[in-house]
This record gives structure tokens, C-alpha cells and sequence, in this order.
């Protein structure tokens, strides 16, 4: 047997060869799938009490991004910077319009003569001058308000965080993640051009994804 | 003849001989490679103890690539990026209006957060601590979720003896209808957090657990430390679950 294999050991290497050439033709359509969420079957339990969970509370893979800046966040610069990320997430269709949170678009509560009030917590004319008054109106909301601070706030108001959550038909699409990975990062681009001071750390488990799926590749 | 030929080919094979080599020499020192095998396994036993579990996503790329430095930053100073969602689930409807039901929620809150894995949670509790202390004009004393039965304290004007006199009155309600009350008052003028934490039913919770690290070993120690509190705070009154993608696995 050996001394066959011997004898002929080009043959059998082109047999070989041959032998593995159709399999070359799916190469082309094998796809990636980095996410750890791909492991589990669409009808496990875990999977579908998820996914139920989801359609009830709303989205949970997020995009998050983090806005940071020496001179501190609640200046001109980092107010809009926080404002055009904001109003960018908003207008993508693969995220959740009523799940994108951040500084410039939350609502804050307050009381008159016993009324519950529920307002933006910067409305739409103050974001558009953003003056003193403006800026000191809006630190002092959040630093009275523990439902923000310490969360959409750094408690050394330094950084804010934008959090946009991702529609869950879209979750698992690696294609529409890196579409959405590309985006962000050129709209980030974008504002670290215009806000040199301003430092952009984007991340999330939605774009730790599309992040995995250029390695694979 | 023919049988000779092929001897002789094969004799000059550099292949032939190469592996005449190995298989000659493997048979002149086959105790020390035994041994030298047995060695090796006996080693790796001692690495099987140290194997660990362990999918943070995050780890799989090097310490300078752009994307774990931007989410170490955000886990740093911004609470993390990822979270776990605490469901319950209640046998009624209406569970989580009541006042006993969500400071269990809220001492559940509190010993998550005592978790170094942990940097906050959002849950109903925390909407409505500050509908209440909103609604009476920021008093801190009132930073607290509703009592089983609360006192309201308001003044009128009553007629006495055929006078008009302010008189200072006490009504007792319920927690429970302060909750209603509230979270009613919330959403007639415009608050759209409550579905967030909440099914339209009042019967399925959520707890949003935010995570400074995406460690499934920590994670599941977390969940080890909840299970058994959950079921001592809620006595069978309700059932728990957990989502989270990093859970699964």
C-alpha cells in the first residue's frame, strides 16, 4: 500500500485536489456571523423569550457613543455635537426613532400648582441659541435629576452618552450592521472634523458585531 | 526484474529515505517519546483547571484596536455598554402597583448595584420616586416610593359657626392608588418611559441593569448572587428571568 501511495503521489495529490473543487463552489456564498447570538437557534427558549421581551420593552442591542471633551460637556460645542448625533440616529430606518437617548432629546418632570409637567429637558429654542442661561438650565437639571446623572452624564461631566437602540429585525443582519457600522463612523468623522476638541468613542454590542465580523473575514 | 527497478527507485526517493529515518529512530527511542508524551499530557491536566469560560466579545481584539479603546472608555465613565434585563413576572395583574411589590423590586435594585459589575440600574421604581418628588415641589423626603397607606395634608375653606375658616385636613389613601394615580398622571401628560419597564398590564417588569464589563464569567456569578435573593424577597409571588445576549451563551 505504501509503496502505491509512493508511486503515485502526484496522481493522488490531483486526485485530491478534484476530489475537493466542488466544494470551492459555495466558497462565494459562505457567509460570517460574529455575533454570539448566532450560536443559539432561532426557536430556542432563550432566543424566542428574547426576542418576545424585545417586541414588549422595546429594542435591546444598542449603538452607544461616547462624547467627551476636556473643557467638560456642557459647552456650545459638545451640546451640538451631542445634538447632530442625536438628530443623525433619529433618521436611520434600521434604528428605533422613540429609542434613541441622549442629553438634547429627554424629558425632564416638573410641578406646577400640583400639575405634573413633562418637558423637553432643553426645549427646541434653547437648543437653537444655546446661550449661558441655557447651558446652566440644562447642567442643573441633570445634576438634580438622578435618573440621568451618573448615566446620560459622567459624574464628572466630562462625557455624555448617546444610546441608540437598533430595530431587532436589523440585530442580526450583519450586512445592514456594517452598513450602519460605516455610517456612524463616517458621521463621526464628519463631527471630529468640525469639533476637533471633542473625542468620539463609538461602541455598543450592536457594532461589537459588525466590529467581530472584519476579523473573521 | 521489475520488482528490483522499483526497489532501486525507491531506495533513491529522498522522501523514502527521510521517513525510513524518522520511523527507525522513533522505534530505537520509543520509551522516551512515550515518555516524553506522557509528560505533555500530564502537564496539560494542570492547564485544564485554569481553563475558564469566558465570551467578552471585547477581548477578542488587541488593546489598541480603536473599538475596545473607545468601549473601555465608555465602560470607564459612562456605566458600559451593555446591560441585563431583569424580567419579572407577577401572578396577577396590577403586581407591580403595589407598594409592597416594587420596594422589593427596589431592595433588588440596591443589592445589584452593590455588584462591582454593576454601575446603575432603571426600573418603574426609580419613575415613580420621582413623579413623587416632583409632585411635592422636590421635597427630598419625599425621594420614595409610596407607603401602604399614605397621608395627604391640604387646606380649605369649610364654613364653621357661619364662618369661612382654612381648615388643615388629612386624607388617607392607599399606595396603591397613589401609584395608579401617578403613573396616570404621568402618561395623560406625555411621559413615555413607562412601557419601558413595564407591560401594559402591570403584571411583567424589567430591571435595566447597566454593566461596566461584558464578562459572561461575572455575568453569571451576578445572576448565581440574584437567583436565590429573588426567590427569598419574593416568595413565590412572582417569577424571574433574564435577557441578555451574552446570558445564552
Amino acid at each position: 500500500m505504501s509503496q502505491f501511495i509512493i508511486k503515485y503521489r502526484v496522481a493522488l495529490i490531483i486526485f485530491l485536489v478534484l476530489l475537493t473543487l466542488p466544494f470551492w463552489i459555495n466558497l462565494p456564498r459562505l457567509t460570517t456571523d460574529a455575533s454570539l447570538s448566532s450560536l443559539i437557534p432561532k426557536s430556542h427558549p432563550a432566543s424566542l423569550f428574547s426576542e418576545k421581551m424585545e417586541e414588549m420593552f422595546g429594542a435591546f442591542d444598542q449603538v452607544v457613543i461616547g462624547v467627551s471633551s476636556e473643557k467638560g460637556i456642557y459647552t456650545k460645542d459638545s451640546i451640538n455635537a451631542i445634538r447632530e448625533l442625536t438628530e443623525f440616529c433619529e433618521k436611520l430606518d434600521e434604528i428605533d426613532e422613540d429609542d434613541v437617548i441622549s442629553l438634547t432629546n429627554i424629558d425632564d418632570m416638573r410641578s406646577s400648582n400640583g400639575e405634573l409637567i413633562i418637558e423637553p429637558m432643553i426645549d427646541e429654542d434653547a437648543l437653537e441659541e444655546l446661550d449661558e442661561a441655557a447651558i446652566e438650565k440644562l447642567r442643573n437639571n441633570v445634576r438634580g435629576n438622578p435618573l440621568f446623572r451618573g448615566k446620560l452624564v459622567s459624574e464628572d461631566e466630562r462625557s455624555a452618552v448617546v444610546m441608540a437602540a437598533v430595530l431587532f429585525e436589523f440585530s442580526m443582519k450583519e450586512e445592514v450592521l456594517d452598513f450602519l457600522k460605516k455610517n456612524f463612523l463616517q458621521k463621526i468623522a464628519e463631527l471630529e472634523k468640525r469639533y476637533p476638541d471633542i473625542k468620539f468613542s463609538f461602541s455598543g454590542p450592536a457594532m461589537l458585531k459588525a466590529c467581530l465580523q472584519i476579523l473573521l473575514i | 526484474m521489475k520488482f528490483q527497478s522499483q526497489e532501486a527507485e525507491l531506495d533513491q526517493s529522498r522522501f523514502y529515505q527521510f521517513s525510513f529515518r524518522v520511523g527507525i529512530g522513533v522505534i530505537r527511542r520509543k520509551k522516551l517519546i512515550a515518555l516524553g508524551a506522557f509528560l505533555m499530557l500530564l502537564i496539560s491536566f494542570f492547564g485544564i483547571f485554569n481553563i475558564q469560560v469566558e465570551s467578552d466579545e471585547v477581548r477578542y481584539l488587541k488593546n489598541d484596536n480603536e473599538f475596545r479603546v473607545a468601549t473601555e472608555s465608555i465602560q470607564d465613565n459612562l456605566g458600559g455598554i451593555a446591560s441585563l434585563d431583569i424580567i419579572i413576572e407577577g401572578k396577577e395583574k396590577d403586581f407591580f402597583k403595589k407598594p409592597e411589590v416594587l420596594k422589593v423590586m427596589e431592595n433588588l435594585q440596591r443589592f445589584c448595584e452593590k455588584d462591582e459589575l454593576v454601575s446603575y440600574s432603571l426600573s418603574l421604581v426609580d419613575l415613580l420616586k420621582r413623579i413623587n418628588f416632583v409632585l411635592h415641589d422636590n421635597d427630598p423626603a419625599y425621594e420614595r416610593l409610596a407607603k401602604e397607606i399614605e397621608e395627604v395634608h391640604y387646606s380649605r375653606f369649610e364654613t364653621i359657626n357661619g364662618k369661612k375658616r382654612l381648615v388643615e385636613k388629612i386624607d388617607r389613601i392607599s399606595g396603591f392608588q397613589q401609584n395608579a394615580q401617578f403613573l396616570l398622571l404621568y402618561e395623560m401628560n406625555g411621559g413615555e418611559s413607562i412601557d419601558q419597564y413595564v407591560d401594559k398590564s402591570f403584571q411583567t417588569a424589567r430591571i435595566n441593569v447597566r454593566l461596566r464589563d461584558m464578562s459572561s464569567r461575572e455575568l453569571k456569578n451576578l445572576v448565581t448572587k440574584i437567583r436565590p435573593y429573588f426567590n427569598q424577597q419574593f416568595a413565590g409571588k412572582a417569577s424571574v428571568q433574564f435577557a441578555n445576549h451574552y446570558i445564552w451563551t
